[in-house]
């Protein structure tokens, strides 16, 4: 009897807990977003001869209606914020296995290399993929990359790794947004002042940067050293494609030069290891900040802050990659077409900027 | 491996089923089982070095407990006493010679593994002028707790307090019973060996233990310990002639709470992961912030390493021939007080200097120890001048407020031997001390408040220290406190207040883009 009463007691403990995490998971897990519509607009596509994957560098980078019209292909942009290596290759198995993309273009910022990945970012883009919060939650648990640590426990409370701010009055327009039924594209459209959202993955990011305020570097928000596990992630989405006879290309989208000379030496070493694994692997890799002009003129108000292109930074770099990709498979050698790291450090074709940042860094800083 | 990840959760699930089901007959076995797979879980290249310290601890053992049979089996038949004593002395001279030669070998591999990198740098920085180099040595998970404990077992063999276990795995099981192997308590084998081989059954009491352990430790560790140590390492990781001393102060009292919650979290976790098991470890903290003086500090932080030391260091130096010499010539020359206390003072230094070597071989742990060896040994020998004192000014010892003053003065000496502790170069422990006499500055502290620090950061750690400090002033009214003993209403609304706390703190620490632009996924 004894027994008996113990195990009601703790079942009774155990189900109050699973309700209470229930009823914060309505409130605090946030109405879809960009990962649902990416995930819910490729289900509308068919096949596929182009899928651009990666992070919010790819979303605002490739715009598949421009590149289609030049073209005359099929595309669609998979990019999501923040999409990690390890999400990038879930990306490409669903745009392989189920869209029969014949070119996957990835996009690849080296803060993807140095930090452990944004779980929020990876959790809200297996949710987004899986529909289905279970399978989710078990995935994300037993993934390598949490099993051993404490976030494979928060899987099991969602709330605890994608949530809207701990703020009451964010909790409760979360839970309005949801008895209104809000939808991924109202919420990517409407609820952030700069993200405009097009069509087939793409979204445009309205606005210049402030070049007489810049606060913000990749050093800055993305700091640490090279995660072997990553350039480990690396090659494998490289051997996959490479099985599935898939033409992989590795793209570097152009960064503004103040931000690559705040990074300083770090970011060519970067650059040369990239370079390394992916023609150990046999796969071309571009770094679009070290084009040179006459292919690409990254002008000042091409970007929207230190690592996005802006709408009409997006305008131009999907152009100049349609005549690179002609180009390209028509044989040219490519390579020809980009700086080194010593010509891009002693090109003075954007001087403008670098004056700009030199005499903020003095100021700031009191050297450079 | 973490404690708290689900690796390690169903680890412990699959653990206890074969205890209690499989190997209920011979649940030592299975420990052995789980400790190993454990341990190779972590990188099988611990394994060989657990291995090594165990193999070469066992035969020492082994070798001396025979070597004392045989002693007394001669010592039974009728020798000469001259001769009784010579062979005692001939015997007593063998198993020093196993003891010294295992100790060597093993306190050799811990050297290496431990302190080369440091030395290594150190030597070619001084002598070479070259520049710091990575050695890539990693130090094996647990190796100091361990190689610790075999040596405890080795000199009590030795001493003969214990027998030498025969059986070399129910041994094995000894060293890497797996719940001491991240951070310890460094256990004994007369406590442990009772338990680990006996025949245990299920208990619902151990179960509240598990979960109040369990939880409340991952609440000191997340909740405080991990919310805490950004803060920590953005003001003391790098000190500059500008950092304002209200700031160090800051930092170094959210250092004392951190290192607490930290350790003594993680030990609440393995303690009840060993209570799962029907096995009481060693304690090995006591309300240490609740000490009246540093040497009450000392037993009852870290209570495990203090015992070690006091035992097989602090009396066998302090008992040795030469200090007993030195302990009459002093009392003989300053008087009895000083005679009496001069020798253990010694040893006090002696043994936080290798505390202080324990932790690590940089110059600011050494200093560290040092640092509480002189306070203790100062203050040991002050004592009757302190005595003088209160007597003088008609201070009542037993009276509340006095002890209040004396863990008020305890917590500010510790404190300040955490600069020593938590800051790495020592010019920037120099550094620190000028600023916090006279850089005060603090403006410092609340534009850092103001600038760096979230209300939600505050708000978790307020309210857990809150449990904490409640917890422990319960448990210093009443040692038999604990919280799997009181009332379900309270056990339970404890185990949801203490598990809501740990997930909000996780995620809070997750919310490491907040604010930023593209924190909508």
């Amino acid at each position: 009897m004894l027994i008996f009463k113990r195990a009601v007691g703790m079942a009774l403990v155990i189900v109050g807990f699973l309700f209470l995490n229930a009823v914060l998971c309505v409130a605090m897990l946030p109405c879809p977003g960009p990962s649902e519509l990416m995930w819910d607009e490729l289900k509308k596509e068919e096949e596929l001869d182009i899928v651009y994957v990666g992070s919010s560098l790819c979303q605002r980078s490739f715009n598949p209606y421009i590149i289609d019209e030049i073209m005359g292909t099929k595309s669609f942009n998979m990019g999501t914020p923040s999409q990690s290596l390890s999400s990038s290759l879930i990306a490409i198995k669903a745009a392989i296995e189920d869209h029969q993309a014949k070119q996957i273009v990835l996009t690849l910022g080296y803060f993807s290399l140095y930090d452990e990945g944004v779980p929020q970012a990876e959790f809200a883009f297996l949710k987004a993929k899986n529909d289905n919060i279970g399978k989710t939650i078990f995935q994300f648990s037993a993934s390598e990359e949490n099993f051993e640590n404490a976030r494979s426990v928060s899987a099991f409370f969602p709330w605890t790794i994608s949530h809207v701010a701990f703020r009451p009055q964010a909790i409760l327009e979360n839970i309005k947004d949801k008895i209104n039924g809000k939808t991924a594209l109202e919420d990517v459209m409407v609820n952030n002042e700069y993200r405009h959202y097009i069509g087939k993955g793409y979204g445009e990011l309205w606005g210049i940067i402030d070049y007489d305020n810049i606060t913000d570097f990749s050093k800055n928000k993305y700091s640490g050293e090279i995660n072997e596990e990553r350039i480990q992630e690396l090659r494998e989405i490289c051997v996959y494609c490479k099985r599935q006879n898939v033409d992989l290309i590795v793209i570097t989208t152009p960064y503004p030069d103040f931000d690559i000379l705040e990074s300083g030496e770090d970011y060519f070493e970067t650059h040369a290891l990239v370079k390394n694994v992916l023609n150990e692997q046999g796969v071309e890799y571009y770094n679009y900040s070290l084009i040179k002009d006459e292919f690409f003129d990254a002008k000042e108000d091409y970007f929207f802050d230190f690592e996005h292109l802006n709408a009409a930074g997006g305008d131009a770099f999907s152009r100049s990659f349609c005549e690179f990709i002609r180009r390209r498979n028509s044989g040219e050698d490519m390579e020809e077409h980009f700086y080194s790291p010593q010509e891009y450090l002693s090109s003075v074709k954007r001087a403008k900027n670098d004056l700009r940042y030199m005499e903020w860094a003095i100021e700031e800083r009191g050297a450079l | 491996m973490e404690l708290f990840s689900v690796a390690f959760l169903v680890f412990l699930l699959i653990s206890i089923f074969l205890y209690y089901t499989v190997f209920r007959q011979k649940q030592w076995i299975c420990l052995l089982i789980v400790s190993i797979v454990f341990y190779v879980w972590t990188g099988y290249q611990n394994a060989l070095f657990i291995l090594f310290t165990s193999a070469t601890t066992y035969v020492a053992g082994i070798l001396m407990t025979r070597m004392s049979d045989q002693f007394e089996a001669v010592k039974e038949t009728d020798i000469l006493p001259e001769e009784r004593k010579k062979l005692k002395e001939k015997n007593l001279k063998r198993k020093r010679l196993v003891l010294y030669g295992t100790l060597l070998l093993n306190l050799g591999v811990l050297g290496y593994v431990k302190y080369w990198d440091v030395l290594y740098n150190a030597i070619s920085n001084a002598f070479f002028n070259s520049e710091n180099q990575v050695m890539g040595i990693l130090l094996p998970l647990g190796i100091s707790f361990y190689t610790f404990q075999s040596i405890g077992y080795m000199i009590d063999v030795y001493g003969g307090k214990s027998r030498a276990e025969k059986n070399f795995f129910r041994y094995l099981l000894f060293i890497s019973f797996f719940p001491q192997l991240i951070q310890g308590p460094i256990n004994r084998f007369d406590q442990m060996s009772i338990q680990l081989y006996a025949s245990h059954k299920v208990r619902y009491q151990n179960v509240k233990e598990f979960f109040c352990l369990f939880l409340f430790g991952a609440l000191k560790k997340y909740a405080i310990a991990n919310v805490l140590s950004e803060h920590i390492s953005n003001i003391l990781d790098a000190p500059n002639e500008k950092t304002s001393g209200a700031l160090i102060i800051f930092a170094i009292l959210l250092y004392s709470i951190q290192q607490y919650a930290d350790f003594s979290g993680g030990i609440d976790m393995v303690m009840g992961v060993a209570r799962l098991f029907d096995i009481q470890m060693m304690p090995n903290f006591m309300q240490p912030y609740f000490s009246t003086s540093l040497a009450d500090f000392w037993r009852r932080w870290h209570i495990s390493l203090g015992a070690w030391m006091r035992d097989y260091v602090f009396y066998p130096i302090a008992l040795t021939k030469p200090m007993k010499k030195l302990g009459k010539r002093a009392g003989r020359r300053w008087g009895k007080h000083i005679g009496r206390t001069l020798p253990a003072c010694i040893a006090n230094i002696f043994v936080f200097f290798l505390v202080g070597l324990w932790h690590g071989a940089e110059l600011h742990y050494i200093l560290w120890g040092l640092y509480n060896g002189i306070v203790i040994a100062t203050s040991d020998l002050l004592a009757p001048t302190f005595e003088r004192i209160t007597l003088f000014l008609h201070i009542n010892v037993e009276a509340k407020l006095f002890r209040i003053f004396r863990m008020i003065r305890t917590f500010v000496v510790v404190n300040v031997g955490w600069y020593f502790d938590r800051i790495c170069q020592v010019k920037d422990i120099i550094l620190c001390f000028k600023n916090t006499f006279f850089n005060f500055d603090i403006g410092g502290l609340f534009s850092y408040i103001h600038g760096e620090v979230s209300a939600y950061a505050i708000l978790i750690v307020t309210v857990a220290c809150s449990l904490v400090f409640l917890n422990s002033a319960k448990k210093e009214k009443d040692s038999s406190f604990e919280i799997s003993s009181t009332k379900a209403v309270v056990r339970v609304s404890f185990y949801y207040f203490a598990a809501m706390l740990i997930l909000i703190s996780l995620a809070f620490s997750e919310n490491v883009s907040g604010g930023f632009m593209y924190a909508n996924f």
